[in-house]
């Protein structure tokens, strides 16, 4: 139970030296913690002392990627991994999943899978609906009010 | 109760962005260095929702993308233009002070009225959005978005028809 807690303990703090490394890389605000309890009681994996990134998830990095650069790529990562006190791998993962996350979200062509060109095609060709969901969730009570 | 500002598109000079902190890094330094860039460059408009400050307290960029569905059966796509026309709901974000309000769903409704507008002033046949991860999607799953395809639990590419859209405005209305 002991070691557990132990490995969870570095596990999370080898996470929060990460998410903060990426923070100074990015520039962005620090994020606010929650408020200090008694040190047992600290949940190390709460999401809110990583923020959400997806790059830096909770999930377990279990998954090997091997990518091979030539020696000038090589030498220019690493100055830049140590000029934002990352690790190589570190700073590799964080600027390529930025990069990716920023191609997913300007994409001007959606390439769609056999099977989900399939679905979307037949949704094309019946007649429009209500859409209960969306009906549900736009009638919801909101917790402000728009002044204007 | 927490008063705020309708949905506008961002103005650089009037809206404070420094303060934004929706817990998402990322989230946040794209409103405060790209956002304005994209502008400039036609690429995406942010809509935002601030305070009667004028802080952001919200924002969603958008921009124009096409469904590409060659891959599906000939048969099928007969009556549509391919690639069909969409509106991508490419980043929404949420400022933690305001969180759990209901100002996200509130800017998506705002996105989806501009989408029925689109469709009818030009051709906008759905707003596609890309989920975060898997938590995003039962979001915006609850928000009534359908993946693409309902095969793949993990598939993170959703979709909402602009003429589903209208007839539920309608309805509710």
């Amino acid at each position: 139970m002991k070691a557990s807690r132990q490995r969870c303990y570095k596990s999370g703090v080898a996470r929060l030296l990460l998410l903060e490394a990426d923070r100074r890389l990015t520039g962005a605000p620090k994020c606010p913690r929650p408020a200090r309890r008694s040190r047992m009681a600290i949940d190390i994996d709460s999401r809110a002392w990583y923020c959400h990134c997806e790059y830096m998830s909770q999930s377990v990095k279990d998954e090997r990627l091997q990518i091979r650069v030539n020696p000038h790529e090589k030498r220019l990562l690493e100055r830049a991994a140590e000029a934002a006190h990352l690790s190589v791998s570190a700073f590799v993962v964080a600027a390529a999943a930025e990069r990716a996350e920023s191609v997913l979200a300007e994409r001007q062509v959606v390439a769609l899978s056999p099977a989900a060109a399939e679905a979307f095609s037949a949704a094309l060709n019946r007649p429009g609906e209500v859409n209960a969901r969306l009906a549900v969730a736009l009638k919801r009570k909101r917790g402000f009010r728009f002044v204007d | 109760m927490i008063e705020l500002r309708r949905p506008t598109v961002l103005d650089l000079k009037a809206h404070d962005r420094d303060g934004f902190d929706s817990g998402a890094p990322e989230l946040d330094d794209w409103l405060r260095r790209y956002a304005g860039q994209n502008r400039r460059r036609d690429t995406s408009a942010t809509w935002v929702i601030t305070d009667t400050a004028d802080e952001v307290m919200a924002y969603v960029s958008i921009s124009m993308t096409g469904i590409d569905r060659s891959a599906a059966p000939a048969a099928l796509g007969r009556q549509s233009p391919d690639p069909v026309p969409a509106l991508l709901l490419a980043r929404l974000a949420v400022d933690r002070r305001v969180a759990g309000l209901g100002v996200g769903t509130s800017l998506v409704a705002h996105v989806l009225t501009t989408a029925v507008e689109l469709n009818i002033s030009a051709a906008c046949r759905a707003v596609v959005v890309n989920a975060l991860d898997l938590t995003a999607r039962t979001w915006w799953e609850r928000l009534g978005f359908a993946p693409f395809d309902p095969t793949d639990p993990d598939g993170l590419d959703l979709y909402l028809l602009t003429r589903d859209i209208e007839a539920t405005l309608r309805a509710i209305h």
